[in-house]
C-alpha cells in the first residue's frame, strides 16, 4: 500500500514550506511532517487532547481517502489545515445542536452566530482554560480560526487567506478584531493585556 | 479544496464584522498595531507552544491510518501498533461524553420503567385475608337498651336483688347488718319526724 515519495523537500526550519508532489503522496511522510502541527492546531482549537487526537486522525483519514482530489493549487499543509478547520467546525455545530436540544426553552441563547466550543461538551484541560486560547474559543469562527492559523501555526496572511478561502483584508480584519475582542474581554474582567510580557519574536517572519 | 466551505450564520456574522471594522488601521500590517494586541498575539503563540509540549501528538503510521480508514466505523476502530490503554480510554470517554448520552438515557428509562412496573404491581397486589380463629368466642356488640336479654345474659347481670340490680351489695356480714339496721332506724326516725 505504501508508495515511495518521489520528491519531498522542505524550505525552512519549521517545515513550513514543505510540500508533496501530488502523484506520490505518502501517508507515512505526511504524518511525520504534519501530524504534530495539525495536532497542535486541533489542541489549541478544542482544548481537549483526546478531541485533538481524534480531529488529527480524522484529518489524515480524509487525506487517506481523498488524497487523489488534491489538485496542487495550494500548499499541501494549507489543504490539511482546511480539512482540519472544517472538521472542527462541524464538531462544534454538532455540539451546538446537542446543547440546544438540552437547553430549556426560555433560557435559549441567541448567540447563533458562532458555534459552540467543543470544550464545553468534552474534557478540556485546565492549562487550555487558563490560557488565552480558552478565551479565543468564544470568538466567532472566522476570528478564531484566523488567530489559530496566525499565532499557533505561524502562517502568513496569504496562506491564511488560502486556507480560509477569503480575501487578504478579511484575514487582517479578523485577526485584528479577534485580538481587540480579547483585549476588551480582559478589560471587562479588570485585567490588563499589557501584563503579558512575552517577547515578540516569532511574529515578524510570517507577516 | 475537497471540503465544502460552509456558508453559515457564523460566516455571515464574520462578514458583517469584517465590513464594520475594515478600516485603515485594521488593514495595516501588524507592526502598526497597538502594542497590547501584539503582546496578546505573542502570548497566544507561547500558550500554543506550551500546550503542544504538554500534550504531544500520538504517533500514527500510514498503515495505522489505512487500517482505520478501512474499518466500518473509523472513529472507533483500533489502529494496529497502538497500545490498548490510551485507545480504550479515549473510546470510553467518547462513549460516555458523546455517543453514550443515548445509552445512558435508554438505561435510565429502562431502570425507571422497571421500578415503576414493580411498584405498580406491588400496589395492585391484594393482601391475603387472615383466617378467623373459630376457637375464639364471638364478640357481639349488643345495644343494651334494645337487645333482648337472654337468660345467660341475665346471669351476668346478677340475680334480682343483687348488687347489680339494686345497687346494694349482699349484706351478709354482722357489721353490714348492723349498719343496715342503723340506716333503717334512722330512716324510720326521719319518717316519723316528717309526719
Amino acid at each position: 500500500m505504501r508508495r515511495r515519495l518521489g520528491r519531498h523537500q522542505t524550505s525552512d526550519r519549521n517545515n513550513k514550506k514543505a510540500f508533496f508532489p501530488v502523484t506520490s503522496l505518502d501517508l507515512d511522510q505526511a504524518g511525520e511532517l504534519y501530524r504534530a502541527r495539525i495536532h497542535r492546531a486541533a489542541l489549541v482549537l478544542t482544548g481537549d487532547p483526546w478531541e485533538a487526537d481524534d480531529l488529527t486522525q480524522e484529518t489524515f483519514l480524509v487525506l487517506a481517502e481523498q488524497r487523489s482530489k488534491f489538485e496542487g493549487r495550494s500548499q499541501f499543509y494549507t489543504w490539511l489545515y482546511g480539512i482540519l478547520l472544517n472538521l472542527e467546525r462541524s464538531r462544534r455545530r454538532r455540539n451546538e445542536v446537542r446543547q440546544r436540544g438540552l437547553r430549556v426553552v426560555w433560557d435559549q441563547d441567541t448567540r447563533g452566530r458562532q458555534t459552540a466550543p467543543a470544550a464545553e461538551a468534552t474534557l478540556e484541560v485546565a492549562e487550555w482554560k487558563r490560557s488565552l486560547w480558552g478565551e479565543v474559543a468564544r470568538l466567532p469562527d472566522g476570528q478564531r480560526q484566523a488567530l489559530v492559523l496566525r499565532f499557533s501555526e505561524h502562517l502568513s496572511y496569504t496562506e491564511i487567506a488560502g486556507v480560509l478561502d477569503c480575501p487578504l483584508g478579511t484575514v487582517k480584519s479578523r485577526i485584528f478584531n479577534g485580538l481587540a475582542t480579547l483585549k476588551n474581554q480582559f478589560a471587562a474582567n479588570g485585567q490588563d493585556a499589557s501584563t503579558f510580557a512575552v517577547p515578540l519574536d516569532g511574529l515578524s517572519d510570517a507577516v | 479544496m475537497p471540503f465544502e466551505i460552509f456558508d453559515s450564520p457564523a460566516d455571515d456574522a464574520n462578514d458583517r464584522e469584517d465590513a464594520l471594522f475594515a478600516d485603515d488601521a485594521v488593514l495595516s500590517e501588524e507592526g502598526d498595531w497597538p502594542e497590547e494586541l501584539l503582546m496578546l498575539g505573542s502570548q497566544l503563540s507561547a500558550d500554543a507552544a506550551r500546550l503542544a509540549s504538554l500534550y504531544p501528538a500520538e504517533p500514527r503510521t500510514g498503515r495505522d491510518l489505512l487500517t482505520i480508514a478501512s474499518a466500518p466505523d473509523a472513529s472507533f476502530a483500533s489502529p494496529t501498533g497502538v497500545t490498548g490503554t490510551g485507545w480504550m480510554s479515549r473510546v470510553l470517554s467518547q462513549a460516555v461524553v458523546g455517543h453514550g448520552a443515548r445509552w445512558v438515557t435508554a438505561a435510565a428509562i429502562l431502570v425507571v420503567a422497571t421500578i415503576g412496573t414493580f411498584t405498580t404491581f406491588q400496589s395492585l397486589k391484594i393482601a391475603p385475608i387472615p383466617e378467623q380463629k373459630s376457637t375464639a368466642p364471638m364478640q357481639v356488640a349488643v345495644n343494651s337498651e334494645t337487645a333482648p336479654v337472654s337468660p345467660q345474659d341475665a346471669m351476668s347481670y346478677g340475680e334480682p336483688g343483687s348488687f347489680e340490680e339494686t345497687g346494694f351489695e349482699d349484706l351478709s356480714s354482722p357489721a353490714q347488718e348492723a349498719l343496715l339496721d342503723l340506716f333503717e332506724d334512722n330512716q324510720l326516725s326521719q319518717a316519723s319526724l316528717s309526719i
